[in-house]
């Protein structure tokens, strides 16, 4: 048996018992140390690749995919308190936009002044939705709603689109919406919010300030994490 | 106009593509994190974490590729970030030393495992599992992905952010190591 011979029978062989009763291939192996090598590597190899792991635990990975799910969308929480911002998944973010009343008497102070300009943090590439929560003192039933976004951001899904328009009900209270902001690149993006119901207006901003991807990963097609 | 409603149909659709994306990675990524943590609880807490921080990235998990290889480097970042690093600390933690799971090897998941293997031999698993823990970390890493997890020399070397010579030396050098673990024969 010869070198070609003895690596071929190695590597198609798969009971070891029948390696060790095949004479020819064990005096091939007594003498040749590069054969013995290939062999002991080869034993190796196999050792190592039916290493046993222990199965998941039942149903895991729907479970988990749902888990993951939930826990990353914004909680739809209806809370009379619009100033309340417990209980929110820590990793959705939220900006409370809040809106007194906009018809009627105008515009009222709210009871804790918002600065000007609300922020979150994005990593540079990432889509996330942001929670916006409109909060009125009356039903407005044919309010618009006006979102206009400067060049460093846009609407997953809404592809060069930069402003979007739309007429819609607000209840009394809480109404939450979901914008999927996509930060465009790595610099501060702005997002006006616009409110407009009969002859009064109300608008708040809202800055996504790029920040460090907390896992460290890059992909090829510049996905960051 | 219906704005909201769109947003949240929309979002249902999502949910489809990240479970469609990701279903046929879980289990893999589960094996993976069950290799480096060596613990079952710690393997479904590190997968059930990266997913949680993808379920807001699914238009970006659309563009990747290969994302099984993708998956797995984010996982052992994970897994770095979140077992490895804590040495840096002043704490020790439990998790400093890879401490191999012997108790796998006689599950029955082994056993049988055993039975449609006739090359896996429980007393040579065990020794190799103490000769894995006596590797460095750059080398028994590179083992347990390419050698155990039959992931390429060129996927090893994007997962480890290698290079593959570098990644063929330290291979080279653990199983070098590793056959002095092994009981006498040949086969």
């Amino acid at each position: 048996m010869n070198c070609v011979d003895a690596k071929s029978r190695l590597d198609t062989a798969s009971d070891p018992q029948a390696l060790a009763a095949d004479q020819a291939l064990v005096a091939h192996l007594r003498d040749c140390a590069n054969c013995r090598d290939y062999a002991e590597e080869l034993r190796l190899t196999r050792l190592l690749r039916a290493l046993p792991a222990p199965p998941p635990s039942e149903g895991f990975a729907d479970r988990a995919l749902a888990q993951a799910w939930d826990a990353a969308q914004p909680r739809t929480e209806r809370s009379s308190a619009p100033y309340a911002w417990g209980g929110l998944a820590a990793s959705v973010l939220l900006a409370a936009v809040l809106f007194t009343q906009i018809g009627g008497d105008g515009p009222l102070a709210p009871e804790a002044p918002l600065p000007d300009i609300q922020v979150v943090q994005m990593a540079p590439n990432e889509v996330r939705p942001v929670n916006v929560r409109l909060v009125s003192k009356e039903a407005l039933p044919e309010a618009t709603i006006t979102i206009r976004l400067d060049r460093n951001l846009a609407l997953d899904g809404y592809p060069d689109t930069d402003t979007l328009s739309w007429q819609t009900a607000l209840a009394a209270g809480t109404n939450e919406l979901a914008l999927p902001l996509h930060l465009l690149g790595d610099e501060r993006g702005e997002v006006t919010i616009e409110i407009q119901s009969g002859s009064s207006r109300r608008h708040m901003k809202l800055a996504v300030e790029p920040r460090e991807n907390n896992l460290g990963i890059e992909s090829g097609s510049s996905i960051a994490l | 106009m219906s704005g909201i409603v769109d947003f949240f149909r929309r979002g249902k659709r999502q949910q489809d593509v990240f479970t469609e994306l990701l279903r046929p990675h879980v289990e893999l990524m589960y094996r993976m994190a069950y290799r480096w943590t060596q613990s079952s609880s710690d393997a479904e807490d590190l997968v059930q974490d990266i997913l949680t921080r993808l379920a807001t990235r699914v238009d970006e998990l659309q563009r990747v590729d290969m994302l099984r290889p993708w998956l797995i480097k984010i996982l052992y970042n994970r897994y770095v970030d979140l077992y490895r690093r804590q040495r840096n600390g002043p704490v020790a933690y439990e998790h400093e030393v890879w401490t191999p799971d012997e108790d796998a090897l006689s599950s029955p998941v082994a056993r049988a495992q055993d039975q449609r293997d006739p090359l896996g031999q429980m007393e040579d698993q065990r020794a190799l599992l103490k000769g894995l823990a006596q590797l460095d970390e750059g080398q028994r890493d590179v083992v347990l992905l390419h050698d155990v997890e039959g992931y390429t020399a060129l996927e090893v070397a994007d997962i480890l952010e290698l290079n593959v010579g570098t990644v063929k030396s330290r291979l080279h050098r653990a199983r070098a190591h590793l056959k002095k673990f092994l009981m006498a024969g040949t086969f």
